[in-house]
């Protein structure tokens, strides 16, 4: 076998297993969540925002074109800090994006199946959402906001 | 054909998980509850007396997340749970039941309905909802459990047992609607602390393997590039 290509085959070999420790490095070290698609429920046709208890919160989102329902047809919500929010995501006609900045949720909204993501609000402030997954003519007008006070 | 027939049975494979876990939802991550101890909250009963979960420690606990009004798998669980409970010991002697709902809204009038409609509630079964809803969520938390909520106060939620050891430390999880006797003896003592030898090398199988996996590649790279001494000495004797 030729230098180089031994060379090639031990710097795969050595980039996967330094991938995959970063991988069970997240999962368990850091405790990073992964998106979780539910396939098997019938997806929700309105937004909601569903108060549990003082802190704990269900935001339903139905993503369309071109604009994200977050509650009742609204683009805001308005949710006190230190609120755990578990996020459920659904499509009502193509495939959008959904991400929420100043955080790692970043889903996608799929017809027919809902995506899930659990966040908490920990500072006060203004986090946008945008879809940033190109879904037609009104795409750069499609945002929404969570107002955490 | 056969080839044919190989494919249809790895397809069947491959749908195999997924037919399994219809309709539950996001099923609890054990890797990080495992081990952990679950935070000493308040319940009240379906006879309206306030349990602390301090009080059950000692014994194994069997704890099984429903909601009162659920029309589909919680009577499932808990009809099942009736018939498997008495093939495998005595609630209240040997470990006890709690049928805690999740729902945020239900009220011990709930509890009360659904413990005389399936005849229980009673001698170590106990139908409790938390003393107030931040500790409810305090222990869905610990033992992560995630719903969702649907119209009519339906919840998609995943079907679970949960078995806690006698000094409260999450210990094995159960899934789905049907119990095997055997099954429920296991966990029952891996509750209360009886682990077999394979249950406990269990998590580092995975890593042995991963790096035999890896001396292999890197062997078989020194074997195939022909060079080393090693290769001349192995390959000499072979």
């Amino acid at each position: 076998m030729d230098r180089a290509e031994r060379n090639a085959i031990f710097l795969a070999v050595g980039l996967l297993a330094f991938f995959f420790g970063l991988i069970v490095y997240a999962a368990r070290g850091l405790k990073i969540d992964l998106p979780t698609c539910i396939t098997d429920v019938q997806p929700f046709k309105t937004g909601q925002l569903i108060q549990h208890a003082p802190d704990r919160y269900e935001l339903h989102v139905v993503a369309r074109m071109w604009f994200f329902d977050m509650n009742k047809g609204q683009t805001y919500v308005e949710l006190p800090r230190g609120s755990v929010v578990d996020i459920y995501l659904t499509s009502a006609d193509v495939v959008h994006g959904f991400h929420i900045n100043d955080t790692n949720v970043n889903l996608m909204a799929i017809p027919g199946t809902v995506n899930y993501a659990r966040v908490k609000f920990d500072n006060p402030g203004e986090y946008h959402i945008v879809c940033h997954e190109f879904c037609g003519i009104g795409h750069q007008d499609m945002a929404a906001k969570i107002l955490v006070k | 054909m056969r080839v044919f027939a190989f494919f249809l049975l790895l397809l069947s494979l491959f749908s195999f998980p997924f037919s399994k876990t219809a309709g539950t939802g996001i099923p609890p991550n054990e890797s990080k509850t495992i081990g952990n101890k679950l935070p000493n909250i308040e319940f009240v009963s379906s006879e309206g007396k306030v349990i602390k979960l301090s009080e059950l420690s000692g014994k194994p606990i069997i704890l099984n997340p429903v909601y009162t009004h659920c029309e589909s798998a919680c009577p499932l669980m808990t009809k099942e749970l009736k018939k498997v409970i008495p093939l495998v010991g005595k609630p209240g002697r040997d470990f006890y039941i709690l049928s805690l709902t999740f729902d945020p809204k239900d009220t011990v009038e709930d509890l009360k309905r659904f413990a005389m409609s399936y005849g229980i509630g009673t001698n170590g079964w106990f139908i409790v909802k938390a003393k107030d809803k931040s500790q409810l969520f305090k222990l869905l938390d610990a033992i992560d459990f995630r719903f969702a909520t649907l119209p009519d106060r339906e919840f998609v939620h995943p079907n679970i047992l949960v078995f806690i050891s006698g000094n409260l430390e999450i210990m094995k999880y159960l899934y789905g609607v049907n119990y095997d006797p055997l099954d429920m003896r296991i966990a029952l003592s891996i509750a209360k602390g009886e682990e077999s030898f394979l249950a406990k090398v269990k998590p580092y199988l995975f890593f042995i393997g991963f790096l035999g996996l890896l001396a292999t590649s890197v062997f078989l790279i020194f074997i195939l590039s022909g060079k080393s001494r090693l290769t001349n000495t192995l390959i000499g004797r072979m």
